[in-house]
């Protein structure tokens, strides 16, 4: 943990403003350079590309679940939308000894395989031919073995005032030493104040709202590479290594909060791919910035070795535990009072109402407030409480 | 002076004999005895015992020594005995003066009969006025004066004598450098060394001396040779100009030296290359010459053959300099009042020197004026400098003292803007150089320097840096054919960086380096034919790699401290300079270098099977102080061939290895301000480079325009580049962020050179390529698939005219010209959505190139009137930098905003810029 506080400090430098920055200042340094020197904006054709790469992600989830590839094509640096996925294409995992098991497309390029009961003793590949018939095949994977998840753990760092969540396991059999960890976190979240009407804009009326807007869940899913090896250690035993850090000001734990974490084993090729791809990070190409590194995976083209694929096929099996954190951290969100609206204007305004008020005087009003003050979905959650809540 | 003498003596007697009408007046008599004694010894006796007085010129009988037995003889008599068979004469005149003249004798009376206008009678006395010729050897009677060498004898022994001595600048006092002595038949010569020493073999009897160096007006010396001697020679400068010229080499050297690739630079060349702020600039005009480049316009990172930035050893009057520039390369460490030149050796690297790769960069600054005290200095846009200089004990000891600063600061505080108004740029160096003629024989030259640079971001971060640098050279001849140099030198190069913006986050990063060296060079002439080069240094490395301390109480770093490291780094050397013929001759030799990495220090240790990566790192293995963790050494190879086809054409050829141990860690694209040096360990091998060239070297017009084209194909091994994105600061797994890699360097390089003449400059077109490899092609780190990839700094073409015309003495105009192929860089060419998160990816590595640069120049000298008596002599250089405003791009990067990677490119001096300095020295 020693490691990243330095890094995310100096990474400062290296991206902010920093070491970027000092070579755009220096020449501030002097009302000369100032005056001299010149940014423009450099789009040489190389950066606008147009030829686009197969991306894929996923891999064969052996025994237990079904296993999800998605076909997307690369796209260009400046290109905001999303990206286009891969219709039509022809999904096969084989194995060395002449099994195969084809994907079935889902649409928008999201490719399943139902829970296989595969051989574990064999390796896989995946081929995939795409709808204009070009072909692609990965390399031959073993399959790697996840052990159980033997406890996922938390405690509470008073020092950055954030809760970590860490994960413990062991494998004393299995040759395995790597892992990779993903999480899915939830957590149950309220709006500051309660919105009990709404407007009814048909029958322009103000009503009362069927559903309690002010409760939500909102799952989020990790981001990060996590990784972790016991190459170095004696035994093939991981102990509290940290999968997640949730800041308390996140107020992710104010009420309660769910963590499924999903363990995978990997082999060591598969390993040196995740961390090399989470060194890759959205930083450029200035004098001072680090050289970027280049990861593309184990897929190649079966025309043009060249050709430029991304994605990591792995075969192995999930392990996944979930906890439930109810430690109350945290703030209750607090707003601004709510607005009062003339009830003849309310089809005027755009605030979620809360409910009726009525002054001293004996006037009524309605009151309102902002979304994010008073309906929970503007937050990013939902308002239907998710199956595995307790 | 000396002309005068004999003539006011003259004159003197004329006036005066008029008034003397009886000669020989009987004088006393004179008994002495003389042994070996002094001309002076003999005028006191005979002037004591006598009422005579001697008039003559000391200088011409300070070598000469009497044996004399006489009893009771007159003056005339013993005056006889002296001189007779010599050629010096005598005269005395009525009034007991005796005037002691070389060849012509003095007339002390006036003709009988001139103020009488009835005398009738033959004129009994004619003067003859010496022959045109012969008046002007006279003019320099230190040309003129019989040099007697060693010791006297009657008669001279056939055989040969070594003549040894300085040739010192007649004015200054300062070493003439590469100055020729030759005689003429049979030919036979020698030049001078580093600190003006000569040494010259030739046959004993009487010679004339030819003294010839550039710059400096021809002179010579007629001697005769006795036995082993010893001979000083004063030069004058040739030209009127203010006093800053002191050029090296033979003319002809390019052609009949041994040495390839070696370019000597003197301050005048420096002084009418433009550059951005006015200021003379050392390295940027080093960057002119051929075969060297760099990655950035901002950046003094050189680049000399395909080798990387930290590869050049750069010396300052022998001291290692870690930092050569200011603010992060927009000036050069360097203060052009104190440099006299740079010699640059890119190709033969002579074996006294080690420990670097691509080049060694040999600054010499120059020594104080011995005669008296002057002052120079500068005012220009951003930087004004200052430079005294003097005796200390007048002839012997003098001193140099530099110094120069910034004044951006102050420009920055006036600038309207908030964000200016917190920041700070300021710079300052300061150089001392003493040097002392103990007598003789032996010489000391002390140097100091020290640089310093700060400067702060938006009031937020303050980085600075420092280098430190001392020397004390000693000079000691042995005999006329061994000299020596010893020299010990420390150097400390340290920055530093902190911020404390954020009292949370506010921190202190540090590193530094120091370096102990000791090194003793000795040359020794074996014969006329083989000069033996030998010697030994050592080096004594402590580094501390980093330290990161949290900085406030508030602060809520946690601090980091990486392990110093220390290593010693030896090496033995014998070079013989072979003059096998006259068309051939061969430097061969030979340099033993020995490396130890040393204790106290942890070292990582990784599981056995994987790859050196901090995912793999098991654990570290203790070492005690002073315990070796590592050895390396080996043999470095030094040879070349010169064979000359024809007078002035010479083909030569040359071979060298070199080894180094030191690296610099940069895996950005210039060097950036907290690049750390790294010694070799464990993990980190050294580099062996090793280098073979061949080249044509032709000079036309009597020497005075040099053609040369040169080839040349480079291996270096363990050559470091870097993993993609791992950083190298407070790295404690640093051996796994490095990636070995093979390079490959060849090219062409063209030059014309004409350094003389009104119009003068150089012209050179390089052809270039730096190509890389991993050496562990399969690994998943291996740049563009373990295929040879473009380094950073790869411009293949290259083309620079340097040109200077002299309207006259007082008013010149430069051109310059550059253009060079854009480097490469590694563009991201696309992105992609895998596992919920973007990621960019980018071309292979260095397939792109950002577009080419060039630039053009111009600059004016003007130097004030060239009066000898007045206040200040002064200069003012205007000058155009990029005069057709062309916006080269420096850098391009590329920004992520708003979910959108947008390219930049920055151009740091976008327009034509105008500068003003003015020069001054009194």
């Amino acid at each position: 943990m020693k490691n990243t506080s330095y890094k995310t400090i100096l990474s400062k430098f290296g991206d902010e403003q920093g070491v970027t920055g000092v070579l755009k200042y220096l020449m501030l340094i002097v009302p000369a350079f100032v005056i001299y020197s010149c940014i423009e904006p450099f789009s040489p054709p190389e950066v606008n590309n147009v030829e686009t790469y197969l991306v894929v992600d996923g891999f064969l989830n052996i025994g237990g679940d079904s296993s999800t590839v998605i076909l997307r094509n690369t796209q260009n640096t400046n290109d905001d939308t999303p990206p286009v996925t891969e219709p039509g294409a022809l999904i096969v995992a084989e194995s060395e000894n002449g099994e195969s098991y084809t994907f079935i497309e889902m649409g928008d390029g999201v490719y399943k395989l139902p829970p296989i009961n595969a051989n574990t003793a064999t390796r896989y590949r995946l081929s995939i031919r795409r709808l204009g018939g070009r072909e692609y095949l990965s390399d031959y994977v073993q399959v790697s073995i996840t052990p159980p998840i033997d406890s996922v753990s938390y405690k509470l760092d008073q020092g950055q005032n954030a809760m970590l969540i860490y994960v413990n396991t062991h494998d004393l059999n299995s040759n395995s030493r790597f892992y990779r960890w993903k999480f899915e976190e939830t957590y149950e979240y309220r709006t500051a104040y309660y919105s009990g009407l709404e407007r009814d804009f048909e029958k322009r009326q103000v009503v009362s709202r069927p559903e309690d807007v002010s409760l939500c869940w909102r799952t989020l899913e990790s981001r990060d590479i996590k990784l972790g090896s016991t190459v170095k250690l004696s035994e093939n035993i991981i102990k509290e290594v940290p999968v997640n850090v949730i800041r308390i000001e996140s107020n992710k734990l104010l009420f309660k909060y769910s963590i499924l974490v999903k363990q995978y084993s990997l082999s060591r090729e598969a390993f040196e791919y995740w961390t090399d791809l989470a060194k890759t990070t959205q930083g450029t190409g200035t004098l001072f910035d680090p050289q970027p590194s280049q990861v593309t995976g184990n897929i190649k083209s079966k025309e043009d070795a060249r050709e430029l694929v991304f994605g990591y096929f792995s075969a192995s099996t999930e392990a996944t535990k979930r906890i439930f954190i109810n430690e109350r951290l945290g703030s209750y969100p607090r707003c601004s009072p709510p607005d009062t609206i003339e009830i003849a204007d309310v089809f005027e305004t755009t605030g979620v109402l809360l409910s009726y008020y009525q002054d001293p005087t004996g006037v009524s009003y309605l009151l309102s407030s902002s979304d994010f003050c008073s309906d929970c979905r503007a937050q990013g959650g939902t308002i239907r409480r998710p199956p595995f809540w307790q | 002076m000396k002309l005068l003498l004999p003539l006011s003596v003259l004159f003197f007697s004329i006036f005066f004999s008029r008034t003397s009408a009886a000669q020989n007046v009987p004088g006393k008599k004179v008994t002495m005895h003389l042994d070996s004694s002094r001309f002076t010894d003999f005028v006191r006796q005979v002037e004591s015992q006598t009422g005579y007085f001697f008039y003559y010129d000391a200088s011409r009988f300070d070598s000469l020594t009497l044996d004399l037995d006489v009893k009771e003889l007159t003056v005339r008599e013993v005056l006889d005995q002296v001189f007779k068979g010599s050629e010096f004469e005598y005269a005395i005149d009525s009034q007991q003066r005796i005037y002691i003249t070389q060849v012509q004798r003095i007339i002390t009376q006036l003709p009988p009969g001139l103020f009488d206008p009835d005398y009738v009678g033959p004129s009994a006395v004619t003067y003859e006025g010496p022959e045109n010729d012969a008046k002007e050897k006279l003019l320099s009677t230190a040309e003129s004066k019989l040099h007697e060498l060693g010791v006297k004898r009657h008669r001279i022994v056939p055989g040969n004598s070594t003549i040894t001595g300085y040739v010192r600048n007649a004015v200054t006092g300062e070493p003439v450098i590469g100055a020729a002595i030759f005689i003429e038949s049979p030919s036979i010569g020698a030049s001078t060394d580093a600190l003006g020493f000569y040494s010259l073999t030739i046959p004993r009897g009487r010679q004339l001396l030819k003294v010839k160096s550039f710059g400096m007006r021809e002179t010579q010396r007629q001697v005769i040779l006795y036995s082993d001697g010893k001979l000083d020679i004063e030069m004058r400068e040739s030209v009127i100009a203010l006093k800053e010229v002191s050029v090296k080499a033979g003319m002809d050297k390019n052609v009949v030296g041994t040495q390839m690739g070696t370019v000597k630079l003197t301050i005048k060349n420096l002084k009418q290359v433009p550059t951005v702020f006015g200021e003379t600039d050392l390295l940027r005009t080093v960057l002119t010459l051929p075969g060297i480049k760099s990655v950035g316009e901002n950046s003094t990172g050189l680049n000399v053959r395909g080798g990387s930035a930290d590869q050049n050893l750069i010396q300052y009057n022998d001291a290692v300099i870690y930092n050569p520039s200011h603010l992060f390369g927009f000036f050069s460490a360097f203060n052009p009042d104190v440099l006299k030149d740079v010699e640059l050796y890119k190709s033969t690297i002579p074996a006294k020197f080690g420990g670097r790769l691509a080049s060694v960069l040999d600054i010499n600054s120059r020594d104080g004026n011995k005669k008296k005290f002057t002052a120079s200095g500068g005012i220009g846009l951003v930087t004004g400098r200052l430079t005294l200089e003097g005796p200390l004990i007048k002839d012997k000891t003098s001193f140099l003292l530099g110094g120069r600063s910034t004044y951006s600061n102050w420009l920055i505080k006036t600038l309207d803007n908030e964000n200016y108004n917190k920041s700070s740029a300021s710079f300052y160096d300061v150089n001392l150089h003493v040097s002392h003629e103990i007598n003789e024989k032996n010489s000391l030259f002390l140097t100091g320097y020290v640089s310093d640079d700060r400067f702060r971001l938006y009031g937020d971060t303050l980085y600075t840096y420092q280098n430190q640098l001392a020397s004390l050279k000693w000079k000691h001849t042995f005999n006329a054919k061994l000299y020596g140099v010893l020299t010990a030198s420390h150097t400390k190069y340290q920055y530093s960086m902190g911020a404390a913006g954020l009292p949370l986050n506010s921190f202190d990063l540090k590193f530094d380096i120091n370096q102990s060296n000791f090194k003793a060079d000795l040359s020794y002439v074996l014969n006329p034919k083989h000069t033996l080069d030998f010697g030994l240094s050592t080096i004594y490395y402590k580094l501390h790699p980093g330290s990161f301390q949290p900085r406030g109480p508030e602060s809520l770093i946690m601090p980091d401290e990486l392990e110093p490291e220390q290593a010693t780094e030896s090496a033995l050397y014998i070079e013989d300079k072979f003059e096998v013929s006259p068309r051939l001759a061969i430097t061969a030799g030979i340099r033993y270098s020995f490396y130890q990495y040393l204790g106290p220090r942890n070292v990582n240790t990784y599981v056995p099977g994987y790859p050196i990566d901090y995912i793999y790192q098991d654990g570290v293995k203790e070492y005690g102080a002073g315990k070796k963790i590592k050895n390396y050494g080996g043999p470095e190879y030094r040879a070349s061939v010169r064979y000359s086809i024809f007078d002035n054409l010479s083909l030569k050829v040359s071979y060298n290895t070199l080894r180094q141990y030191i690296h610099l860690l940069t895996n950005t694209m210039t060097i950036s301000p907290t690049d750390i040096w790294k010694l070799s360990d464990t993990y980190i091998k050294p580099q062996i480079g090793d280098q073979i060239s061949v080249g044509l070297y032709r000079n036309f017009r009597g020497n005075k325009v040099e053609v040369s084209l040169e080839g040349y194909y480079k291996n270096i091994q363990n050559f470091l580049d870097y993993k993609g994105g791992d950083s190298l600061i407070m790295n404690h797994n640093i051996e796994a962020a490095v990636l070995n890699t093979k390079a490959k360097a060849y090219g062409v390089e063209f030059m014309i050179k004409k350094m003389t003449g009104k119009l003068n400059g150089w012209v050179g077109y390089t052809y270039a390529r730096t190509l890389l490899r991993a050496v562990d092609r399969e690994s998943l780190d291996a740049p563009n698939d373990g295929n040879y990839y473009p380094s950073n700094y790869d411009k293949p073409h290259d083309f620079t005219m340097i040109s200077n015309y002299r309207f006259s003495h007082r008013f010149s105009l430069s051109f310059n010209f550059t253009y060079s192929t854009g480097r490469p860089y590694t563009p991201p060419i696309g992105k992609y959505l895998i596992d919920g998160s973007q990621r960019v990816y980018y071309a292979d590595r260095n397939q792109f190139r950002i577009p080419d640069y060039y630039r053009t120049d111009v600059a004016m000298n003007i130097e004030g009137n060239h009066r000898i008596k007045k206040l200040a002599h002064s200069s003012w250089t205007l000058a155009v930098y990029n005069l057709l405003g062309r916006k080269n791009p420096t850098s391009v990067y590329f920004q992520t905003i708003g979910g959108k990677v947008s390219g930049y490119q920055l151009s740091i001096f976008g327009q034509p810029i105008p500068t003003i300095t003015y020069n001054f020295r009194f």
